[in-house]
């Protein structure tokens, strides 16, 4: 961050772990750049949606086998979550409770998807399976070349 | 023919010095059209218990009937086929899809299962109007209150004519309002409808609506209550019963 101009770094009894940052304008624009950008998970990196597709293709895993795994896992994790949930005290740990309704929620979520795959798994696997979209590979580009 | 029963049932996690048993060969006979709340305190058994009876998980001892087929000797698909007709699942969040609307989220198990769209959307309808949604089929969960929500969620469930709801803590995340209306909606299910619901909570106000108490400790039914009070007396006895396990 000291190289691209975000903070600086000063440390005037020279000793190197005691020194401070201090942010610049540089950086303070970029921070605020950082709030105002809305925050969309990337959802195709599935690793059991990747799992599900592979056992497709392979006559020695059943497909159907991985869901009833999957969901018995889902279920495990939302009791672990509502359990942990309902030790809170919505008085103080609001916060930690609110994390923990995302987690619930997805969690869910997930549940009701695998219901749809399961009552669709025929029909997909009767179907060609998907190719991946080819993607460039490798560090982007640095942005002050 | 008993709705549920439960004969010996045990689930022990892991083996050797991590050995966890979750479920102590657990009996239990529940009737249709009995509304059940399973009760006890974090770790007794009692979401092991839900997902034994769901078919979610396998037993390591004893068996689960549901309408007197032992579903622990089922095969992934027969036991997937019976989920699927026989069971509605009723969780904390709605999770309705935000683009459909009420009848649309309704409907989508049946049409999920090849029914034909009208014919799916005219028993949504029909579930919509038995939950006092009538006018809100066309509203996206968006235009719904919370309450509301759940009501379409608790439809859904209901759509595809299960015989058993089960209802995992379904009022989690709601206002205390909210949460009386689910448990109407869930009572209404057994009184009216004479489905059997099963329903694993932590709040003895919510138990309260059901007919019947089923409290775990350890992994062991430690306590097997019918109520027949009001509300509030079963409310205020269920409240100390928690308290003295």
């Amino acid at each position: 961050m000291v190289d691209s101009g975000l903070v600086t770094f000063s440390n005037a009894n020279g000793q190197q772990s005691k020194g401070e940052y201090a942010i610049t304008p540089t950086g303070h624009d970029e921070l605020m750049n950082w709030f105002r950008m809305s925050n969309i998970e990337e959802p195709h990196q599935d690793p059991f949606y990747l799992k599900l597709m592979l056992s497709l293709e392979l006559d020695e895993v059943d497909a159907s086998r991985l869901i009833v795994i999957q969901r018995a896992a889902l279920y495990q994790e939302l009791h672990r979550i509502t359990e942990q949930r309902q030790t809170l005290d919505p008085q103080n740990q609001l916060a930690q409770m609110l994390l923990m309704d995302k987690s619930a929620m997805h969690l869910e979520a997930d549940l009701r998807w695998l219901d749809m795959i399961e009552s669709r798994l025929d029909e997909v696997q009767r179907q060609p399976a998907p190719k991946p979209a080819m993607r460039p590979r490798g560090r982007p580009p640095s942005q002050n070349a | 023919m008993a709705t549920i029963e439960v004969k010996n049932l045990s689930k022990v996690y892991g083996s050797g010095e991590t050995k966890v048993t979750a479920l102590d060969s657990v009996n239990l006979i529940i009737e249709q059209g009995q509304f059940v709340a399973v009760m006890g305190p974090s770790g007794c058994g009692k979401s092991t218990l839900l997902h034994l009876i769901g078919g979610l998980d396998r037993p390591t001892g004893g068996s689960v009937f549901i309408e007197g087929s032992d579903i622990s000797k089922m095969s992934d698909n027969t036991l997937t086929e019976l989920r699927r007709r026989k069971m509605g699942f009723v969780f904390q969040f709605f999770n309705l899809i935000p683009v459909l609307d009420a009848i649309e989220n309704t409907a989508l198990p049946l049409i999920l299962d090849g029914i034909k769209p009208d014919i799916a959307r005219t028993k949504a309808s029909e579930w919509l109007s038995r939950n006092k949604l009538d006018g809100r089929g066309n509203h996206r969960p968006d235009e719904l209150s919370g309450g509301q929500q759940q009501r379409v969620a608790i439809s859904r469930a209901m759509v595809s004519d299960p015989v058993i709801i089960l209802a995992d803590e379904p009022t989690g995340n709601l206002d205390s309002r909210s949460s009386d209306e689910i448990a109407v909606a869930l009572r209404k299910i057994v009184t009216d409808w004479k489905r059997t619901v099963l329903m694993v909570t932590h709040d003895p106000r919510i138990a309260a609506y059901a007919d019947r108490i089923i409290f775990l400790k350890d992994g062991k039914v430690v306590d097997d209550t019918l109520l027949n009070g009001s509300n509030g007396e079963n409310a205020k006895r269920l409240k100390e019963k928690v308290e003295s396990l």
